[in-house]
């Protein structure tokens, strides 16, 4: 085992499984790391490579896609420097991971749920939807992408997924008119949404109880430079330390 | 060996601390022993509470960070009554940060912060537009570091520290002019102006526009700083600027630094700063030093 813990750190060195292109631009990759897997859902992990490295001054936030046993899986998308120099990790390479971080959703055991998810946020609501499923939770799964060629859907997410409805920009099926019809026939007792602000802002003004997930540029990722400060109604809240879950009537986005 | 350092009667352990806004004592107390570094260096605080700019308030770049934060805190106020006092529990020196628009606010601050006793050192920020003088950032004028530095100096006993902005023609007249207003150290220095922009949305990355440039890429223009004005001034200093290693700091102390600060490195490793005084004791045996003050300011020419 490559996992490391000293009594007063939370820095884990970890190695790479696999790290592999699973659509244009989105990577799926695994690591083994037991003290992540007791992460809840909704949290995130700081990962830099090779520890102190100048070239790369900041670590990258990433969401837990899914945790079996002592191996963590992320999906990520590319979307700058950062995620660019993540794609190069190959099985063995080192990864130095903090975390997990951040807050939780809030689960409502044998509640009607419904997960939306766009794109990469799809996956940052997948632990959550495991977890609804343990709960009990009837879960309903809204699948936003722009085109079927970024459609990662796997057997995790048609596990905890009770319906599993696909909405794509090329068919116009993902537009607010059809996503917010779908929503009026589930009748879900909480929503939990990622990836979307169009859809988070669409739930502003809907009745149902739901959560959000955000994501912001950070620094520190514990708090304490309140960089990755989002609006709310009551003033900025760090998406690291008081998110990234919110509820998402309480965010102005 | 003797690792301890002294800023007039700030007495360091080791020279190492933390850059102001990039620590702080709830959210780091998890990863570090805060008795292994010299001091904690809190983040700025002001007469008010300020909301800070809007985001994206950070962006990394080639070999360093852009930020914007704005000094967002919750104002002098909040942080007598509820952080001094989880701050003073801590086993190393506090150093309050001060950061203010006006002399004025400059001056009430200092009162409030004085009455409470709660810190080993202050740590005076002037790298803030004065909005008495038209917005130019009080640091970027001697007069004006001056006035702030003297006003603090008349109601604070403990050390007070001026940290510089880089963001100038020339830094020893500044250094001077705060040092001649009462200053017992100097920390040099503050980010470097610099922004971002996205070729795609063609907008700026950062909500403020214009952020302040740290990490490895500024080292050698604070180097160089730090070296110029320990020529013209003896006094104290406190670099700040890209120091990921104990080399990194051991450099700083050779061209003469007093102390040395740790910012955005600290965004890599939480307990970054314990390895730097690790390692600054390793050199020490390595190279047969027995005080690390017969290092500093040994640069030969």
């Amino acid at each position: 085992m490559s996992v490391e813990i000293s009594e007063k750190m939370k820095v884990i060195e970890s190695t790479i499984l696999y790290n592999c292109e699973i659509r244009p631009n989105y990577f799926r990759m695994g690591f083994e790391c037991s003290y992540v897997s007791k992460a809840k859902p909704g949290q995130f992990l700081s990962i830099s490579i090779n520890g102190v490295e100048k070239n790369m001054p900041i670590r990258r936030p990433f969401t837990i896609y899914k945790i079996m046993g002592d191996k963590v899986e992320i999906i990520y998308k590319v979307k700058g420097k950062g995620t660019k120099l993540f794609t190069k990790l190959k099985k063995g390479d080192k990864i130095n991971i903090l975390g997990p971080l951040g807050n939780t959703f809030e689960i409502v055991k044998n509640s009607n749920s419904l997960v939306i998810g766009r794109g990469a946020g799809l996956a940052t609501l997948a632990n959550l939807g495991s977890s609804l499923k343990d709960a009990g939770c009837k879960v309903t799964t809204i699948a936003s992408f722009r085109d079927e060629s970024v459609n990662f859907i796997d057997d995790f997410i048609k596990g905890f997924s009770d319906k599993l409805i696909v909405v794509t920009d090329e068919d116009s099926s993902s537009d607010l008119k059809n996503v917010r019809k779908i929503i009026d026939e589930v009748k879900p007792d909480v929503i939990y949404c990622s990836g979307s602000k169009r859809i988070a802002r669409l739930l502003q003004k809907l009745d149902y109880k739901s959560y959000v997930s955000l994501e912001e540029r950070m620094g520190c990722g514990l708090g304490a430079c309140v960089t990755c400060s989002v609006m709310t109604r009551t003033g900025y809240k760090r998406v690291c330390k008081d998110g990234p879950a919110f509820d998402v009537k309480e965010v102005i986005l | 060996m003797n690792t301890s350092v002294n800023i007039g009667s700030l007495k360091l352990r080791n020279p190492i601390m933390n850059a102001s806004g990039t620590f702080g004592l709830d959210e780091y107390d998890k990863y570090i022993d805060f008795s292994k570094i010299g001091a904690l260096v809190a983040k700025s605080v002001t007469r008010n509470p300020k909301q800070g700019n809007r985001p994206p308030r950070i962006v990394e770049v080639d070999s360093g960070v852009l930020n914007c934060v704005g000094l967002q805190n919750t104002g002098v106020l909040d942080f007598v009554e509820n952080k001094i006092p989880k701050l003073r529990k801590i086993d190393t020196n506090i150093i309050v940060s001060i950061s203010n628009h006006s002399v004025e606010d400059f001056k009430a601050s200092a009162q409030m912060l004085d009455k409470v006793d709660g810190a080993a050192g202050y740590e005076i920020n002037v790298s803030c537009p004065n909005v008495e003088e038209g917005g130019k950032t009080f640091g970027q004028s001697s007069e004006q570091t001056y006035n702030v530095v003297r006003t603090v100096r008349d109601i604070i006993k403990a050390p007070i520290i001026v940290k510089l902005t880089p963001n100038v023609t020339d830094i020893v007249p500044i250094a001077k002019a705060a040092v001649e207003a009462g200053a017992d150290g100097l920390t040099v220095a503050n980010t470097y102006i610099g922004m971002a922009v996205d070729l795609d949305t063609k907008k700026p990355v950062l909500g403020n526009i214009i952020g302040g440039l740290s990490g490895a890429a500024v080292k050698p223009l604070t180097l160089r700083l730090v070296y110029n004005i320990h020529k013209a001034l003896d006094i104290p200093i406190v670099a700040s600027g890209g120091v990921y290693t104990a080399g990194d700091a051991l450099e700083y102390l050779l061209v003469g630094a007093t102390a040395v600060q740790v910012g955005t490195a600290n965004f890599i490793k939480p307990d970054i700063m314990t390895d730097i005084v690790e390692g600054i004791k390793k050199f020490m045996i390595e190279k047969n030093i027995e005080d690390i003050n017969d290092f500093i300011g040994s640069l030969i020419k």
